[in-house]
């Protein structure tokens, strides 16, 4: 338990898809630590998807959102801001913004609220290279999400989703507070889609209806298949730094967290392997009397704003392919082969 | 040991407003025609299995099996196919025109399960290779006490059956026929939905020789008090939502795994069950009739998916007959 500091800027940017396309994208950067005059050079640079944002159980999570402005849409100025979903006993004083108009000062706020520090009244929306403070005290462990929640249709479209990891007071390598869920590997697999016509629009600041949603990109970490198998910070994906493939050793416990920040509900497939769902939407399934409700199976469905955690054991040494059963959208534009689809590969332990 | 020969070509499969549609499907025999869904696998827990695919198609087809493990193609491990770094199949596919390749693997539990095509599943698995999959538990006897999970699971049944759902876009049968792209991951839109490749009324005519193409029907029968287990596999896209009219139905598995953990039981009862893209269901279900016979309807819930081409009834739906006798025969999966 400690007091962490993070800092992220919201700006835009540039992903890439495997079929040499470019598409406009909105989103989060991480700027923690970065000296105040250097921030502004982090402006068009957000990532796809968001950084992680990684805490502990009982911390104490003072978060500062920073908006650097947008290189494409000079028109937005006043950019809308940040919400994690899920965690319990928040108040919603600093998160929910649209329910407070304008004051910025500390004096106007109202008797039950907090006055410590440096914490103010959330505005509707920031204007450019203004700061606004959360402060989060997650009490619960699992695996959650955070995106914005005003606008949201638009934005969490163009981008502004992200994972929030929080780890148990048991320990780094389990997924909740009990021995079950302990692992040796994890990784991210976060779901989600890409409608480029939607996001060509938006940036030459047209009018775009929402009811016209088709996506034609499906993504997991923000890349489509094959390059959900590329390393992470690989220099042909600049803005879309997560790597999806899964490497374990033989006999590795293997923790997947599924996210799924689209607006499709998916259903993964896992050949040859069968896993176990421990926990679901950061709650791990143990009945009311304490009976576990664990369940196994091989293929994962999970709806927009959900999230899964899945354990396996990595016994065999082979390949495990990992793809959307509902397999018109592994698919880039259209052609074959892309889209949701990685893998994990399992290889011998020991020294070579 | 059991071998299982599968051939993968293609036919023509029949509708109730008397199209005939293109597919691609397996056949159980080298003459025979192709089936849609593919012929029922029934093995044992604990069996080695060998199955053998003959790809008469013009394009690879490979076979994968969710849910399984230590799967073998060819005696190797199974992984996917790459040339010049691009994926052609999520495991070791036979080439097309006549060439082959087994694989196999130990069912070690028992459940229901698909066993559907791994290369180029977004057009394989709509246009017809896929199938169902039953693995008996270890003590099951056909002539004794039936169970779908084993002794002392709570899964005791007296006939069963098994629904696969799928979906037909007749213009993406046509362009795979004519060899013609389609953008399936925007213009899917079927017209046609099936249980066991047949859209209703077929659902329910239970004779084999009017649909070669289509040889499973799903028409349920039971006596009253009996326990019908259902095994749905949903082999398509889509989920789908069934409910049946009247009654409830006790869910004991999803994909292949007992729900019951020990001594918690968390089978269920629900009267609508959704069956998404992949998942398979157990449900065991009773009912009773004061008045015999009597007919209940089992259709989903997305009325749309009850019609063929929009005319109703039609889709996704069968029904439930109770009598007072049944023959023994009725209800045995037929394999």
């Amino acid at each position: 338990m400690s007091i962490v500091r993070k800092r992220y800027g919201i700006t835009d940017g540039y992903i890439n898809m495997p079929n040499n396309t470019t598409h406009y994208i909105l989103g989060f950067v991480d700027i923690t630590e970065v000296p105040e005059l250097e921030i502004v050079n982090y402006r068009g640079k957000a990532t796809f998807s968001a950084p992680l944002l990684e805490i502990d159980e009982g911390d104490e999570v003072f978060f500062t959102l920073t908006n650097l402005g947008l290189t494409a849409r000079p028109d937005l100025e006043d950019i809308p801001i940040f919400h994690c979903y899920g965690f319990t006993k928040q108040i919603p004083l600093r998160d929910e913004a649209v329910k407070i108009t304008q004051p910025t000062d500390t004096s106007q706020l109202s008797e039950n609220s907090e006055t410590s520090g440096s914490i103010e009244t959330p505005p509707h929306d920031m204007p450019i290279i203004q700061d606004f403070n959360y402060y989060y005290k997650p009490i619960k462990p699992g695996t959650y999400t955070y995106s914005c929640n005003f606008k949201s249709i638009n934005n969490i479209q163009m981008g502004m989703i992200g994972p929030v990891i929080v780890r148990p007071k048991l320990g780094k390598d389990y997924v909740y507070d009990h021995p079950r869920t302990k692992f040796d590997k994890e990784a991210t697999i976060l779901l989600s889609e890409l409608d480029s016509r939607y996001h060509s629009l938006f940036e030459k600041i047209q009018e775009v209806n929402t009811m016209d949603y088709r996506p034609n990109y499906w993504l997991i970490n923000g890349r489509s298949y094959p390059d959900t198998l590329k390393p992470d910070n690989d220099p042909t994906l600049p803005f879309q730094p997560h790597s999806s493939l899964v490497e374990a050793i033989q006999g590795e416990k293997v923790l997947l967290r599924f996210i799924n920040l689209g607006f499709q509900q998916q259903s993964i497939q896992l050949i040859g392997a069968t896993v176990t769902v421990i926990g679901q939407d950061a709650s791990l399934l143990v009945g009311g009397n304490g009976e576990n409700i664990t369940f196994k199976t091989h293929i994962i469905n999970i709806s927009a704003g959900q999230t899964v955690d899945v354990l396996f054991k990595a016994s065999q040494i082979g390949t495990i392919p990992i793809y959307n059963r509902k397999s018109h959208k592994n698919t880039v534009a259209g052609s074959m082969y892309g889209g949701m689809v990685t893998e994990v590969r399992v290889t011998k332990g020991g020294v070579t | 040991m059991s071998t299982i020969n599968l051939w993968a070509k293609d036919g023509y499969l029949s509708t109730p407003d008397g199209a005939k549609i293109y597919f691609w499907g397996f056949s159980k025999t080298e003459s025979g025609p192709a089936q849609i869904p593919g012929p029922n696998i029934v093995v044992k827990q604990g069996e080695k299995i060998n199955i053998n695919l003959v790809n008469k198609l013009s394009q690879p087809v490979s076979i994968v099996f969710p849910g399984q493990q230590g799967v073998l193609a060819g005696g190797q491990p199974i992984k996917p196919q790459y040339i010049d770094s691009k994926l052609i199949s999520f495991v070791q596919h036979a080439e097309p025109n006549g060439r082959s390749i087994s694989y196999s693997f130990t069912a070690k539990h028992p459940g229901t399960y698909i066993y559907e095509s791994g290369t180029n599943p977004q057009i394989q698995v709509p246009i017809g290779l896929h199938g169902g999959l039953v693995v008996r538990p270890l003590d099951y006897n056909s002539t004794g006490k039936k169970t779908a999970y084993g002794g002392g699971t709570d899964t005791e049944f007296d006939r069963e059956y098994v629904l696969i759902t799928g979906a037909i876009d007749p213009s993406f049968h046509e362009a795979v026929e004519k060899g013609k792209p389609y953008r399936i991951s925007n213009k899917f839109s079927p017209r046609y939905w099936t249980l066991n490749g047949r859209s209703a009324p077929d659902t329910t005519v239970d004779t084999v020789n009017y649909l070669p193409n289509q040889p499973y029907d799903s028409l349920i029968k039971a006596q009253p008090g009996e326990k019908v287990l259902i095994r749905y596999i949903g082999a398509g896209i889509n989920n789908h939502l069934f409910y049946f009219d009247g009654n409830c139905t006790r869910i004991v598995a999803i994909d292949g795994r007992l729900l019951k953990n020990n001594n918690f039981n968390p089978s269920n009862k629900k009267s609508t069950v959704l069956v998404q893209a992949g998942q398979t269901y157990d449900q065991i279900i009773q009912w009773e009739a004061t008045t015999i016979p009597q007919s209940f309807m089992l259709q989903s819930c997305n009325y749309f998916e009850n019609t063929n081409w929009g005319k109703y009834p039609g889709g996704m739906m069968t029904m439930i007959e109770l009598f007072s006798l049944i023959d023994p025969e009725v209800g045995v999966l037929n394999e």
